[in-house]
């Protein structure tokens, strides 16, 4: 069984080492899927933090034949936003600062989009809303969202169709 | 349309748009409403703070050395801690406690105990007198195997007692209560083939000594394996125990089996006399006054484990062979008890781990449903 600690491919990194790259290449996106998920930062951050001290811990028994590393890190994740979500049994507004972006707001009609787009976002069901974490949030494939989902990647496909077409509709709407 | 049918080219365009303006490459004009809202949902994605983050990385540069005492760690990573110990750890506990009771309970050690009794039932013609004499011996014949020798028992008779004494031992000491009682025994000696007219002989002089007569007798004296003796006595009551006694002691013989039989004729004996029944009288009171002793004398070869005991024990191959044989079936059947306790378990614990992990899955997927 591949592990963290023995990587077939790249044997000349460490246990450590992978987990940190891991870490570094993943902390934001899991972070973001999480937040987006539970639209509380607050848990975002404690469920961010407990994914990683999991995934630090159960790095040797990550099998690479059951998928990729990144996909593992994010279904631990998703395991543990759920039972976050499972103790809480609220929703809880994401009391975020308002959003960072690369945008430029030099637009009133962009502008509008975006709130309305904000408000289409809030009216998701979780797992719709979900799917967009971890498709524009965590920037995963249709693949791995696959794998994370457990789901085909048609499915997926599919899926993602839906949530924008019906985040279009939204925007669109008078 | 089903999730998992085949996606229409509309839909594989638009996901392809909207895979490209994630990818910060140029989309096709005809999906730019789609592109845009991706963007704009790309732009919604929440950063963590920096001083999160900072706090993040300063902890996995710990190595997360001091475990945050927050957050519960899931079932499944306190299976991964401790792999499947906490599961197996006390079936082996339970397996171990079944085997040790299996071994120390009385008899639980039968092939051993079985094993000492037959030599115990087998003494050999050669082996001194002293342990045929002895009640060890005696008290070893009653848990012997039928091969071996065990006593023959008589069926139950009505308003008679049918025991099983020792063999080599004095036999019945009964009690001096004044009643009347008939008496009977059956011996059965082993012999080597050379000696069946030597101990036919000692019988003689046994009978003769006693006071008794040997009503039939059938000697046949091959000198091979065919040689047999048979004797029908009658001996005096009161001699009988002496008697049981002498020829459980013959030389060259050794005691196969030996059945005792009483029967209490107080009543028998009362209700002729009232009745006035003189030959019922006569053929009670004879049978009270005279024991019916049927000695029978067969070959007999102690085995070759036996004759290695008679020079002291030696090691040889062969028994050396034999022991290794035992204790590896002795080692065979704890595994085999072992495993019989551990695999259903085993078993019983995956399918409980599987169901577990199923259950929470769907509570899981529920709480996304609930949220």
């Amino acid at each position: 069984m591949a592990s963290l600690a023995e990587p077939p491919t790249h044997v000349s990194l460490s246990s450590w080492e992978r987990f940190e790259a891991l870490y570094r290449a993943s902390r934001d996106d899991i972070y973001a899927y999480v937040a987006t998920l539970l639209r509380d930062r607050a848990a975002a951050e404690d469920v961010t933090s407990a994914t990683f001290e999991r995934a630090y811990r159960k790095r040797r028994t990550f099998d690479r034949r059951r998928g990729e590393e990144r996909a593992w890190l994010f279904g631990i994740a998703r395991n543990a936003a759920l039972d976050e979500l499972r103790r809480r049994r609220r929703l809880a507004r994401l009391a975020t600062d308002p959003v960072e972006t690369d945008l430029v707001e030099d637009d009133a009609e962009v502008a509008l989009r975006r709130t309305a787009l904000r408000a289409a976002l809030a009216q998701l069901p979780a797992r719709d809303r979900e799917l967009v974490a971890l498709k524009f949030h965590a920037g995963l494939t249709n693949a791995e969202l696959a794998g994370v989902l457990g789901v085909s990647e048609s499915a997926v496909g599919t899926r993602i169709h839906r949530v924008v077409e019906k985040l279009r509709k939204a925007c669109n709407e008078p | 349309m089903s999730p998992d049918e085949p996606q229409n080219p509309e839909v594989t365009a638009a996901l392809a748009a909207i895979d490209a303006v994630i990818a910060g490459e140029p989309t096709d004009p005809d999906h730019a409403e789609v592109a845009e809202i991706a963007l704009l949902v790309v732009a919604e994605r929440p950063a963590p703070a920096p001083e999160f983050a900072a706090g993040l990385d300063g902890r996995v540069e710990r190595r997360f050395g001091r475990a945050s005492r927050d957050v519960a760690p899931a079932p499944s990573e306190r299976r991964s801690r401790g792999g499947w110990w906490w599961i197996l750890a006390p079936l082996a506990g339970v397996a171990v406690g079944l085997i040790a009771l299996i071994a120390l309970a009385p008899g639980g050690g039968s092939q051993s105990s079985s094993s000492s009794a037959t030599f115990a039932l087998k003494p050999r013609a050669s082996a001194p007198r002293s342990a045929l004499r002895s009640p060890a011996h005696a008290g070893a014949q009653s848990v012997a195997p039928p091969r071996a020798g065990a006593l023959s028992v008589a069926p139950p008779h009505p308003a008679s007692r049918s025991e099983a004494p020792t063999a080599a031992g004095p036999g019945l000491q009964l009690p001096a209560t004044g009643r009347k009682l008939i008496q009977s025994s059956q011996l059965s000696l082993g012999a080597p083939s050379s000696r069946i007219d030597t101990v036919a002989q000692e019988v003689f002089n046994v009978v003769g000594a006693q006071n008794g007569f040997v009503n039939s007798s059938t000697v046949t004296a091959t000198g091979g394996t065919g040689g047999y003796a048979r004797f029908q006595l009658t001996m005096p009551s009161a001699t009988l125990p002496q008697t049981m006694t002498e020829l459980s002691r013959l030389r060259y013989a050794t005691v196969l089996s030996r059945t005792d039989k009483v029967e209490d004729v107080t009543g028998q004996l009362a209700r002729a006399k009232r009745r006035h029944q003189k030959a019922r009288v006569r053929a009670l009171e004879r049978g009270v006054a005279y024991s019916q002793i049927a000695v029978t004398i067969a070959p007999y070869a102690p085995g070759p484990a036996h004759g290695h005991h008679a020079h002291g024990g030696g090691f040889t191959i062969g028994r050396a062979a034999r022991i290794a044989l035992q204790v590896l079936t002795v080692i065979g059947g704890i595994l085999l008890i072992a495993m019989a306790v551990l695999v259903p378990a085993a078993l019983v614990g995956l399918a409980g781990g599987r169901t577990a992990g199923a259950v929470r899955h769907r509570r899981r997927e529920r709480a996304l449903d609930i949220a």
